[in-house]
């Protein structure tokens, strides 16, 4: 989901890049050493998704992968997404860099959100609800990435219903796949590795969350 | 324990993606959209396509004067994703540099600038002619006065159409072509940025207790 160069008017470029800016310096003060290997591996997954398209209409959108981020990392997933969407401006010419921070916060914030609700259903370790809460993410935060981005759209120049049902509609799709792909991707976490998804719980010690 | 029976059906699902998903991207290109502008006579002709080869269809176009900014007009594209419309005489005159742009409202927009040079040659008189001249319509030569002039400008509108209409898949060809869709070599690489990335991550990381130990 990539806003093109061009049509965002200057306060919403300027807000979209003052939360991204606050994202990543929240997401980075939470980067450990022991996240690095995901963040990095949930980066490129990133970076690679948006490379399959669904033909739908008279467009096609692609694959964002972003709820996952958003569950195992919370808010970390903001400078995963960060690169994800810079190393597709410079290499492949979607969205541009003046709107990045739109479409990082379009793109980051919902993973986020979704991640920090739904995290405490990972603590059945891979149970029936963490299968929910990996479906609930996954499309939860394309949902929630659809209707950012007809947000921006609509501050911009248009209404906001008109700009919410050409994105939003579009990615009902795109929301069901990536929920199925999330709940395997945590089924299958929660059977082999199910310390990465008790990483991605709030902090035992302090109480406050690690991610 | 989860239920692992969806599990070991979607896995392989899963990885099978993830291995062939370098393979599509010949096919998948981006989705960026594209826009082909020109002027044909008096008219301006406008065709759109996403870099996936799509028609764009029911695009807005608006048209401006890519110097001072004066809208000049706007529409939408047809199913074919083709526009054409009637350039205002005023615009002709002053051969106004155009900037022609198409947009999906769903944040998909596409630019292109008709320079002044860019105006044909021999403009066709913007005398009321039928928007879309076709080769049928074209009436006998028995039934046309015998004025050369005429003759001569209805022919050329025909040859116009005609050649427009055929070398139509042609044009959609090149606007699909003219953007090179991401390939293997850019997404290894990005993958290898991050990778680096990730590194250097690391190395930071690991320099932190480090420092705050040998100041201790």
């Amino acid at each position: 989901m990539h806003i093109t160069e061009g049509v965002l008017s200057a306060p919403v470029l300027a807000l979209g890049a003052a939360t991204t800016v606050t994202g990543l310096w929240l997401g980075l003060r939470r980067l450990e050493e022991d996240r690095l290997v995901m963040a990095a591996a949930l980066a490129a997954a990133f970076f690679i998704g948006s490379l399959i398209h669904v033909p739908l209409g008279p467009s096609s959108v692609h694959l964002l992968l972003n709820g996952l981020a958003g569950l195992l990392l919370g808010w970390v997933a903001f400078p995963v997404i960060f690169v994800g969407l810079l190393l597709q401006a410079l290499l492949f010419q979607f969205g541009g860099l003046l709107v990045l921070g739109v479409n990082t916060t379009a793109v980051a914030l919902p993973a986020v959100l979704c991640g920090l609700v739904l995290r405490p259903l990972l603590l059945a370790r891979g149970g029936r609800s963490a299968l929910v809460a990996g479906m609930l993410a996954g499309s939860g935060a394309v949902l929630g990435t659809a209707l950012l981005v007809a947000l921006a759209l609509a501050l911009t120049d248009q209404g906001f219903l008109t700009a919410a049902k050409l994105v939003v509609l579009a990615h009902l799709p795109v929301a069901a796949i990536e929920g199925v792909m999330a709940a395997f991707v945590v089924g299958f976490l929660g059977q082999t590795r199910p310390d990465l998804l008790i990483c991605a719980l709030p902090a035992a010690t302090e109480g406050g969350s690690p991610c | 324990m989860l239920n692992s029976a969806p599990i070991r059906l979607g896995l392989p699902t899963l990885v099978l993606l993830c291995v062939t998903v370098l393979f599509w991207t010949a096919t998948t290109h981006a989705h960026r959209l594209l826009i082909m502008a020109w002027i044909q006579g008096d008219r301006l002709m406008v065709e759109t396509a996403f870099g996936t080869g799509q028609i764009g269809a029911n695009m807005t176009i608006t048209v401006q004067d890519a110097d001072s900014g004066e809208h000049i007009l706007s529409g939408s594209t047809d199913e074919q994703g083709f526009f054409e419309a009637q350039l205002p005489a005023t615009a002709l005159e002053r051969r106004a540099p155009l900037l022609v742009q198409a947009t999906d409202g769903a944040g998909h927009l596409a630019g292109q600038t008709i320079a002044p040079d860019d105006y044909p040659m021999h403009q066709a008189p913007s005398s009321p002619s039928p928007p879309s001249p076709s080769v049928p319509s074209i009436p006998s030569v028995q039934d046309l006065p015998m004025d050369p002039t005429h003759l001569s400008h209805l022919i050329q509108q025909a040859v116009a159409e005609t050649v427009r209409q055929e070398i139509a898949p042609l044009r959609r060809e090149i606007l699909a072509l003219s953007q090179r869709g991401p390939g293997i070599p850019e997404i290894i690489g990005g993958i290898g940025w991050i990778v680096g990335l990730a590194g250097l991550g690391a190395m930071l990381l690991r320099c932190k207790p480090a420092k705050s130990s040998s100041s201790r």
